[in-house]
Parts: structure tokens; C-alpha cells; sequence
């Protein structure tokens, strides 16, 4: 701002040191032009003069000097050339003829000369005699003298008119304009957008109505323009800012809906990945997959990327080829589905790490073409693997439980049908006994006859009353036997199970060793291979063995020498041995009516039918098995199945996870 | 009662078969008797299939035990319900229980009656004694090609 208003005045300054220079010039130049005119005349009119006394010199003094020189009146002559000297400017006077110097005045010059030369020629009865010449100098300094001079007055006088001149339109230009100029410039410098209206007022007196006025008042008009116009701006201004912040309060409205927009969009999506199943949009018109959320690859192993790029082959690929039908009816089914119809169904699916999972979709319409129909489906997958897993365990164990039962059903019949069979004998006898008692003090109580007494008492006890008793006798002890094996078959499901590796060859050397006596007397040959060790309760597994061979020795056929062969192979996931004997062997329909409880085949042999019923137990407890091939006549192998190190330490584990989960439950 | 009857007794228990002997004899049943230790001994009997085997001309009542070693008594009594010469023979039931289910399967594959042991033996007797009755007034001579007798 400040420079705004010193400009005007250095302008101001600068106008009028150019206008008295410009002035100066140009009256400098016209003095110059004017003053070289008048001295191109005055030195004309002096050369005019020169020339005009040369002409003089030749019309009034020639004449004389000829007749003086044909005189030879030399001094005359002199006289003459010093008169003519005496004329103004004239400087050296000289006569000569041919190269002879006669005579001369005055001194010759050396600059600024003009030189005259007039021949002396004297005529006489109109011979015409030579005789010199005469040579007139003039000088012309005089005239250059008198040049510079008036040059010089001529200069100063000009010179310092032209200053006053000067000086006078100086003073007069500012009177009038310049300071107005000042105080117009003061008065634009200090004008800002607040004192436009007030209005230029310049000091002058009286009504002039000139140039300046005109300017003073298009200034004002100006100002007062500029006032509206700056007004105009401002209230513009004013509603611009109005407007811009208008548009800020829009535009921030703007980005807080947008970030809400976003941050809503990135909570859908987050709910929508971090749905635990898969949630999915799928073309059904084409086969292919829209859409899938994360879960794919959490329950599937795939890569969103890897489900985009299999496209249509990714059903083909994954799905279990058993389930292609079934889906394809899912999704025939789906075409004409309604609006909020929900339709599910389940699907094997590979997973990438080559696994089978089981998927449980529920889908609905998602897309329709023109028609209604449906083109695109939405759903939800969720991996019921575990559940089916579970479902399928529940069934196991329930298949178990009722074998189990069965089992047990099938124990307390048997126990009740071979517990009763004794006490129906007990009872029987006792009611035979009663009888016979009765009968015999019918008998007695007649009889006077000591002897016959006698007689009569041996015969009832010898045959009907040793008979009753012995029979009771026998079922009682029956009872006992069944009641003690029951008991050991009882003691022996509750019996905890320590399982240690066990060095088979040890164990079954030990047990052959006790039967040692029956086999010298029976003259039986034992084959004993090399045994792999086993994972077991030893104490179990010994029964397990001592039975087994038990069995084969009790069970030896009367015409063969009996060979019992013990062998084993330890195989990945079980040990399998087999004990074979060239005993009687068995039928195959009674195969499965060995292992039962009680079961007996032969009631003639010893025993109470629980040998192979406690075999079956222990390896039940042992998660291994036991199975039997045989023929009559063609000798037994009894194989028996151990769970090998690996099954071993998988049920370890199980075991522990469950003890595990039973004490988080608690 | 038909003397040319023969009574069948299926029975492993030795005491049980001689309570059931001494009980026919005292009710005056002086029928013949044979005795059977094992189902597969029976049905040997009965299908002829052993040295000791079965009459032609002959009458059969069989007593058969349930339980018994090799093959049990609901089998010899399916096989014998299912062959249609023997299925005419009149068969009681002698069991240690009376579960309802085995009375019930019994029945089903054609018993003609169900005893429960302990035996009151009156009652077993007077069972064996009207059903050979029975059978005795029908002068059955053979058991073959003659219509079933049922007695419930």
C-alpha cells in the first residue's frame, strides 16, 4: 500500500523533470537552428561585403595601380596598396610578375583567407603590355570574429530565456495541475474500500469547469462505482464465504456419511466373514460360485482366489461324487423356489488336505430372470463334520450298548435258565426225598421185624434216598461253581486294565511250564515260535493264553497226537497271535455259541463253559478281538488280536481327552 | 395210552431227566422212554441221521428242554415244526423260566404246550397224560400223513 502511494508523486516529479528537459531540448534546438540561420546570414552579408570592396578595390583603386606600375612609380604604388589595405578585412597585398615578387603590404595570413587576383594589364595605342599581377588577400577572421560573438550574445540571451521560460511553465503547470495531481495521487493512495465515498475535493477557486474538474468528477463518478461495485463484491464476497461454508458443512456432512457408510459396509463385511460358516451367492443357471465369504476357506482350506479361478470346475472338483445327484435335485428344486422358501441339504465336500467334510446348506432365491425363474441362489454352509461325527459315534456306541445289553440279556438268561436247572434238581429231589420218607415210615411203621426193619431202611437209602441226596449234593455244588464263575466273570469287567508291553515269549514259556505235568502225561508236542511282544494287562492276557491252551489239551482228538502250534506277527495297528491245535475241532454253526457264557458243547467234558467266555471278555476290554477257525476232526486256530503300539497310544489318548473333558464338565 | 407211543425226553441235566422218568412211571405211564442229551442227539434221532433213530409205525410225544449244549431246544423245535412229517408230533416245552418271550417264541414255531420247571409234577403228568390220551384215542399209528393235533 505504501508503494501504491509514493508512485504518483515520483511520477509526478518525473513528468515534470522530463517536461522542463523536453523543453529545454527542444528551445535548445530552435535556439540552436535559429541562431545558425542568423549567423549563416551574417556571415553571407560580410562575404558579400569582402567581396563588394574587392570589386570597389577593382572598379575605383585598379586602374591607378596600373598606371603606377607602368609608371613605375613604385612608392606611389605603396601608397596606393597601404590605402587599399586600409579597407576593412583586407590583410596582404601583393604584386607579381611572373614569379618576381614586386611588391606587397600588410602581412600575408595563414588561415582564413580568401585570395583575389587581378592582372595588371596596360593598354596602349591598343597594345595590351602584362604587366603583373596583383593578388589581394582578404582576411576573414574579422568575419569569424564578429560571427562568434554574436554566436556567443546570441547563445547566452537565448539560453537564459529559455530557462526563465522554463521555470515560468514549471511553476505554472504545478499551480495548476501538478498539485492537484498531488493531491490526487495522495487521495487514491489513501483510498481503500471504506472512504470510496468520500469524494476528491480539490482546492481551486472559483468555477472552472475545465479538464481537472472533469477528471476530479469522473474520478469521483469513478469512485462511487467503484464503492457500488466494491459493495457488490462484497456482499457477493459475504454470500461466496456464506456458500463455501455451506459447501464445507456439506462436504464434512459428506465424509461423515461416507466414513459411516464405510465403516458400516466394513462391519457387514466383517459379520459377513467372520460368519462361522460359509456364506455364499452361486449361479445355478451357470454352475459357478458368485460369491463366497472367508469361510470357505476356514472350513475348506481353499483360497478365495482358487474358488474364483475353478469357477464351474469347483463343484466337479470338491464334491463328493457320491452327493452330485443329490445336489443337482437340491438345486432343481431350488428353480421354482418361492420367496423366503428355505431349502437345505447336506454335501460331502474335499477339503484341500484331502479330507472328506460334511456341509450342511440352507439356501434361498437370490436372483430371478424375467420369468421368475431362479438364476442365483444365496446360503450358508456350515461344517457339520464333527456333528456327523458325533452322530455316527452316538450310533456306535449304541450299536455297542446293545450288543451289550444283548449281551447281558443274553447272560442273566442263560444265568437264570443254568442257576434254575440245579434248584429244580434241589427241589425235585427234596419233594423225591419227602416221598420217599413218607413211604418209608409207612413201610416201618408197619414192620415189627427188626431185620426186616433193617432190611427195608438199607433198601429206601441205597436206592431212592442215596439218589436224592447225591443229586442235591451235585446241584448244589452247581450252583456254587456257576455263582463263583459268574462272580469271576463279574470281578473281571470291573477289573482296571494295566496295559505294559509284554515280552510274549516269557509269559507263554511261564504258562506252559504249568501245564508241563498234563503235557509229558498226554505226550502232546508244543510249537512255540518266536512271539512278538505285545501291549496288555499281563496278568489278562496269561488267562487269555492258559485257557487257550487248556482248551487245546482238554480238547485233543482221541485217535491224533496232540501238537499245539503258538505263533505270532505284530502287524501295524494290531498283534495277532494264533494258537493251533490238531484237536477235535469245532462245527462252524457253533462257532459264535463258543464264546457265549456257560456254553458248553460237550456236558460230558469238564468245565463250566467260561473259558472262552473270559477270553472274549478280556480282549474286549483290551479293544482286540478274538475269532476261531475250525472244522470237526480238523483241529482249532484261535487267533488272537491285540491292538498294536499305534492303536495303543491313539486310545491313550482318547482316553486322557476324555478324562480330560469330563473334568472341564465338572 | 397208546403203547406203541414212545415218549422222547430231550433233557442234559441227568437229574432232571430222572425226576421227569420217575414222575411218568408213578403216574403209571408205562410207555416207552428215551432219553437225549443234547439237541443234536434228538434231531440225529428224529431225522434219522444216527444208529438210534426213529420207528416207522411208531407214535412220538417229545419232552424237549430248552436249554441244552450244541444245539438248544427252540431250534430242534423249528426244525422239527418245519419238516412236514415231523410237525405233527405232539411237543411239550420243559424250561427253567418262564419268560414271557420264550413262551411266546415257542408257541410261535408250534409247541403244543409250555412247562415251567421247577415242575409241579401233577400237573406235568396230568398234561402229558390227557395229551397222550388224546393222541391215543386218535389211534394215531404213525405220525406221518395224519392232520396236526393241537392242543393249547
Amino acid at each position: 500500500m505504501r508503494r501504491n502511494i509514493i508512485r504518483p508523486l515520483r511520477m509526478k516529479s518525473a513528468i515534470a523533470r522530463k517536461m522542463i528537459i523536453w523543453i529545454i531540448l527542444f528551445s535548445s534546438l530552435i535556439i540552436l537552428l535559429s541562431t545558425a540561420i542568423q549567423l549563416h546570414m551574417d556571415y553571407r552579408r560580410d562575404i558579400f561585403l569582402i567581396e563588394d570592396r574587392i570589386r570597389q578595390i577593382k572598379e575605383t583603386h585598379l586602374e591607378s595601380i596600373i598606371r603606377s606600375v607602368w609608371d613605375t612609380n613604385i612608392e606611389v604604388v605603396k601608397i596606393q596598396l597601404e590605402g587599399i589595405l586600409k579597407l576593412p578585412d583586407m590583410q596582404y597585398m601583393e604584386i607579381r610578375n611572373e614569379d618576381e615578387h614586386i611588391i606587397s603590404a600588410g602581412q600575408p595570413g595563414t588561415k582564413h583567407m580568401r585570395k583575389y587576383e587581378f592582372p595588371l594589364v596596360y593598354v596602349q595605342r591598343k597594345i595590351s603590355y602584362h604587366l603583373g599581377t596583383l593578388y589581394v588577400t582578404a582576411s576573414l577572421e574579422g568575419v569569424y570574429r564578429r560571427l562568434i560573438e554574436k554566436m556567443i550574445v546570441i547563445l547566452i540571451s537565448q539560453t537564459i530565456k529559455t530557462f526563465l521560460v522554463s521555470l515560468f511553465i514549471f511553476f505554472l503547470f504545478y499551480l495548476l495541475v501538478g498539485r492537484h495531481l498531488r493531491v490526487m495521487g495522495e487521495y487514491a493512495g489513501k483510498l481503500n474500500w471504506e472512504n470510496l465515498d468520500s469524494p476528491l475535493i480539490l482546492k481551486r477557486k472559483g468555477k472552472k469547469d475545465d479538464e481537472l474538474d472533469a477528471l476530479t468528477n469522473a474520478f469521483n463518478g469513478m469512485c462511487l462505482k467503484l464503492k457500488s461495485a466494491f459493495d457488490k463484491i462484497q456482499m457477493m464476497n459475504r454470500q461466496l464465504s456464506e456458500s463455501n461454508e455451506n459447501l464445507r458443512d456439506e462436504i464434512r456432512e459428506r465424509e461423515k456419511a461416507e466414513k459411516a457408510l464405510q465403516e458400516k459396509e466394513h462391519f457387514i463385511r466383517r459379520v459377513i466373514d467372520t460368519a462361522p460358516g460359509i456364506v455364499y451367492i452361486y449361479d445355478i443357471s451357470e454352475n459357478r460360485s458368485i460369491y463366497s465369504n472367508s469361510g470357505i476357506s476356514r472350513l475348506l482350506g481353499y483360497s478365495q482366489e482358487t474358488v474364483r479361478e475353478l469357477g464351474k470346475r469347483l463343484f466337479p472338483q470338491i464334491l463328493h461324487p457320491d452327493d452330485f445327484q443329490q445336489l443337482a435335485d437340491h438345486h432343481h428344486n431350488l428353480l421354482n423356489a418361492r420367496d423366503g422358501d428355505i431349502l437345505d441339504t447336506e454335501y460331502r465336500m474335499k477339503h484341500a488336505d484331502g479330507d472328506w467334510r460334511t456341509l450342511h446348506s440352507c439356501d434361498v432365491p437370490f436372483l430371478r430372470d424375467d420369468k421368475g425363474a431362479v438364476l442365483q441362489i444365496a446360503g450358508t454352509a456350515i461344517d457339520i463334520t464333527a456333528r456327523r461325527q458325533a452322530e455316527e459315534n452316538i450310533r456306535h456306541l449304541n450299536r455297542e450298548l446293545t450288543e451289550k445289553n444283548r449281551e447281558l440279556e443274553q447272560i442273566v438268561y442263560v444265568a437264570s435258565h443254568d442257576l434254575r436247572s440245579p434248584l429244580v434238581n434241589i427241589q425235585g429231589f427234596g419233594k423225591e426225598l419227602q416221598r420217599t420218607f413218607d413211604e418209608m415210615f409207612a413201610q416201618i411203621s408197619q414192620t415189627r421185624d427188626m431185620q426186616e426193619l433193617r432190611e427195608k431202611t438199607a433198601s429206601f437209602y441205597q436206592t431212592d434216598i442215596h439218589e436224592s441226596l447225591e443229586y442235591i449234593f451235585k446241584s448244589a455244588t452247581k450252583i456254587d461253581m456257576l455263582l463263583s464263575g459268574l462272580l469271576r466273570l463279574s470281578r473281571l469287567g470291573r477289573a482296571a486294565i494295566n496295559i505294559r508291553q509284554i515280552s510274549m515269549n516269557i509269559m507263554v514259556s511261564d504258562i506252559l511250564k504249568t501245564f508241563e505235568y498234563r503235557i509229558k502225561e498226554m505226550g502232546a508236542k508244543v510249537d512255540l515260535g518266536d512271539l512278538p511282544d505285545c501291549f496288555g494287562d499281563e496278568t489278562m492276557l496269561n488267562q487269555v493264553f492258559s485257557n487257550l491252551i487248556d482248551n487245546a489239551l482238554k480238547f485233543s482228538h482221541p485217535d491224533r497226537n496232540c501238537i499245539i502250534r503258538i505263533s505270532g506277527i505284530a502287524k501295524k495297528r494290531e498283534t495277532v497271535y494264533c494258537v493251533e491245535d490238531s484237536g477235535i475241532g469245532i462245527a462252524e454253526e457253533y462257532h459264535s455259541r463258543i464264546f457265549e457264557i456257560f456254553s458248553r458243547l460237550d456236558t460230558k467234558m469238564p468245565g463250566e463253559g467260561l473259558g472262552l467266555s473270559i477270553i472274549r471278555k478280556i480282549l474286549e476290554k483290551h479293544e482286540g478281538s478274538i475269532r476261531v477257525e475250525s472244522a470237526p476232526g480238523a483241529g482249532s486256530r484261535f487267533y488272537v488280536s491285540v491292538p498294536g503300539r499305534d492303536k495303543v497310544s491313539e486310545n491313550g489318548k482318547k482316553d486322557e481327552q476324555q478324562l480330560h473333558d469330563s473334568h472341564s464338565r465338572r | 395210552m397208546n403203547s406203541n407211543s414212545t415218549i422222547l425226553i430231550a433233557e442234559d441235566d441227568e437229574g432232571h431227566a430222572t425226576l421227569i422218568m420217575k414222575n411218568l412211571r408213578r403216574a403209571g405211564i408205562r410207555n416207552q422212554i428215551l432219553l437225549f442229551r443234547d439237541g443234536d442227539e434228538i434231531l440225529r434221532f428224529l431225522f434219522r441221521t444216527s444208529e438210534n433213530k426213529r420207528e416207522s409205525g411208531s407214535s412220538y410225544l417229545l419232552l424237549l428242554d430248552i436249554r441244552m449244549p450244541k444245539i438248544d431246544g427252540v431250534e430242534v423245535l423249528r426244525r422239527i415244526k418245519s419238516d412236514p412229517e415231523l410237525k405233527k408230533m405232539p411237543v411239550i416245552i420243559l424250561t427253567t423260566t418262564d419268560d414271557p418271550l420264550e413262551v411266546e417264541l415257542c408257541h410261535v414255531c408250534g409247541c403244543n404246550n409250555y412247562i415251567t420247571k421247577p415242575v409241579e409234577y401233577e400237573k406235568f403228568v396230568q398234561t402229558v397224560q390227557n395229551l397222550g390220551a388224546f393222541m391215543g384215542i386218535l389211534q394215531i399209528p404213525d405220525i406221518n400223513g395224519i392232520e396236526t393235533v393241537c392242543v393249547r
